[in-house]
C-alpha cells in the first residue's frame, strides 16, 4: 500500500465561466487534505467565447502533459467527452469523475472499473461533494 | 551568537521570469546546513517579471508570509479570496488543512519583487484562512513595526506559532535596541539597503541568526535600510 504522502492526484478540468475551476480546486483541497501532492491542469475548448474568466485561467492553468498523466496516480476528470482526447492516455490508471459527463464509461476513453462518478449526472457536485470526491481520490489510490 | 548568511550565498534560481534567492533550501535548492531556523522554514527572495507568476499549486501546515518591496502581488485561492498587495500590505495565509492558491504578478509589464516566508505552525490541520493587513510607511520609519504574531495585537496578522515578525526601515543614524527574551532566538533578513547588527554590517540579502544573545542592536548605514526581523522561540 503506497504511504499517503506519496499520493499524486491529477486534476484536469474545463472551464469557462470559473464555476467547474472553483470544484476542480475543492477537489483538489480535499485530496491535499489526505496528503496528497496535487497538479491541476486545464483543457481549454477552443469553442467557447474568451472573456475575463478564460484570460486568466490560461495564465493560471497550463495543459495536461504526457509527464503529467505519468506521475499521476489517480486523475480527477471534469472534461466533456468532446475533449478528452487532448487528456494523454492513462491506461489503467483510476479516475474519479468530478461531474458525470461519462456517456461510456467503459469504452475508448479507457476509464477503469473503479471510476467513480458523481451520484447527480449533469448536475455539478456542489463544493464539499467536490471536496469528498477529492478525499475519496486518495482512498482509490491508496486502495490500489 | 550571531551567525551571518550572507547573500552571496544563497541558493539562486533564474528561469527568466522567475529570480530566486533562496536562503534555505528549496524546490531544487538543497543544502542541509541551511533548512530553517527554529520555526523559519523559507525567506525566498523573488523577482517575477511583467505578467507572471506561479500558477495553482497547494499548500499545506504552513504559514505563508508574502512581504512585497515593490510591484504587486495578485493572490487568488481556494477559499475564494482574491487580493493584490503591494508595498503597504502584508499578506499571512494559514494554509492548515490544505489550499491551493496562485500568485501573480499584477503588472502586465513591471516585475513584482517580494519577499515569501514560510513559517512552520505549531499545530497541523487547522481551518486555512487568509489575511491582509495594511502598513503604513510612517509605520516602520526607524521602529520596529509588528506585522504578525500570536498575539493579535498591535493589529497584527495572526500567526499559528510562538514567532513574531517585524519590519523596520532605517535610515542612516537610525538605531533601534531591543531585547531578545532568555530562551528567544532571532533572524534578520535584509530587503534592501546597510545595517549594523551588534557590530556587523549587512547588506542587501544578508540574513543572520541570533542564539544566546541579550539584546539586539541595528542602526542604519549608507543609504538605510528595510529589514526584517524574526522572534523565534
Amino acid at each position: 500500500m503506497p504511504d499517503a504522502e506519496s499520493i499524486h492526484v491529477l486534476v484536469i478540468f474545463s472551464c469557462h465561466t470559473g464555476k467547474v475551476e472553483r470544484l476542480a480546486l475543492a477537489a483538489a483541497v480535499g485530496a491535499v487534505q489526505m496528503r496528497a501532492a496535487i497538479r491541476l491542469r486545464r483543457i481549454v475548448d477552443p469553442s467557447a467565447e474568451t472573456n475575463d474568466e478564460t484570460s486568466r485561467m490560461d495564465r493560471d492553468y497550463v495543459a495536461p502533459r504526457p509527464e503529467d498523466v505519468a506521475w499521476a496516480d489517480v486523475l480527477i476528470l471534469s472534461v466533456p467527452n468532446g475533449l478528452r482526447s487532448q487528456i494523454p492516455a492513462w491506461g489503467v490508471k483510476p479516475v474519479v469523475s468530478l461531474t458525470s459527463q461519462l456517456s461510456d464509461p467503459t469504452a475508448s476513453t479507457g476509464l477503469h472499473k473503479d471510476a467513480v462518478a458523481s451520484d447527480k449526472p449533469d448536475v455539478l457536485p456542489s463544493r464539499d461533494e467536490a471536496l469528498q470526491l477529492g478525499r475519496r481520490s486518495v482512498e482509490t489510490a491508496r486502495a490500489r | 551568537m550571531v551567525t551571518l548568511r550572507k547573500a552571496g550565498e544563497r541558493g539562486h534560481a533564474n528561469r527568466g521570469w522567475l529570480n530566486s534567492n533562496f536562503t534555505f533550501s528549496f524546490a531544487d535548492y538543497y543544502d542541509p546546513k541551511h533548512m530553517g531556523f527554529r520555526s523559519l522554514r523559507v525567506i525566498n527572495d523573488d523577482v517575477v517579471q511583467g505578467g507572471k507568476g506561479f500558477g495553482a499549486h497547494a499548500h499545506r501546515d504552513m504559514e505563508i508570509i508574502s512581504y512585497v518591496l515593490e510591484g504587486g502581488l495578485t493572490h487568488r485561492d481556494s477559499m475564494g479570496t482574491q487580493h493584490t498587495v503591494g508595498p503597504d500590505t502584508i499578506q499571512v495565509m494559514s494554509a492548515g488543512s490544505g489550499v491551493v492558491h496562485s500568485e501573480f504578478n499584477a503588472s502586465p509589464t513591471e516585475p513584482v519583487h517580494f519577499l515569501q516566508i514560510w513559517i512552520v505552525p505549531s499545530k497541523e490541520d487547522v481551518e486555512p484562512s487568509y489575511q491582509e493587513i495594511s502598513v503604513r510607511p510612517e509605520e516602520k520609519k526607524g521602529r520596529l513595526r509588528l506585522l504578525a504574531g500570536p498575539d493579535r495585537v498591535q493589529g497584527s496578522a495572526f500567526l499559528q506559532q510562538d514567532a513574531r515578525v517585524y519590519a523596520s526601515v532605517l535610515n542612516a543614524g537610525d538605531r533601534i535596541e531591543t531585547k531578545i527574551e532568555p530562551g528567544r532566538h532571532a533572524w534578520v533578513q535584509v530587503a534592501e539597503g546597510t545595517l549594523v547588527l551588534n557590530g556587523q554590517k549587512l547588506s542587501t540579502g544578508d540574513g543572520a541568526a541570533i542564539s544566546d544573545e541579550e539584546k539586539l542592536v541595528l542602526e542604519g548605514s549608507g543609504e538605510g535600510a528595510e529589514l526584517l526581523l524574526f522572534d523565534l522561540s
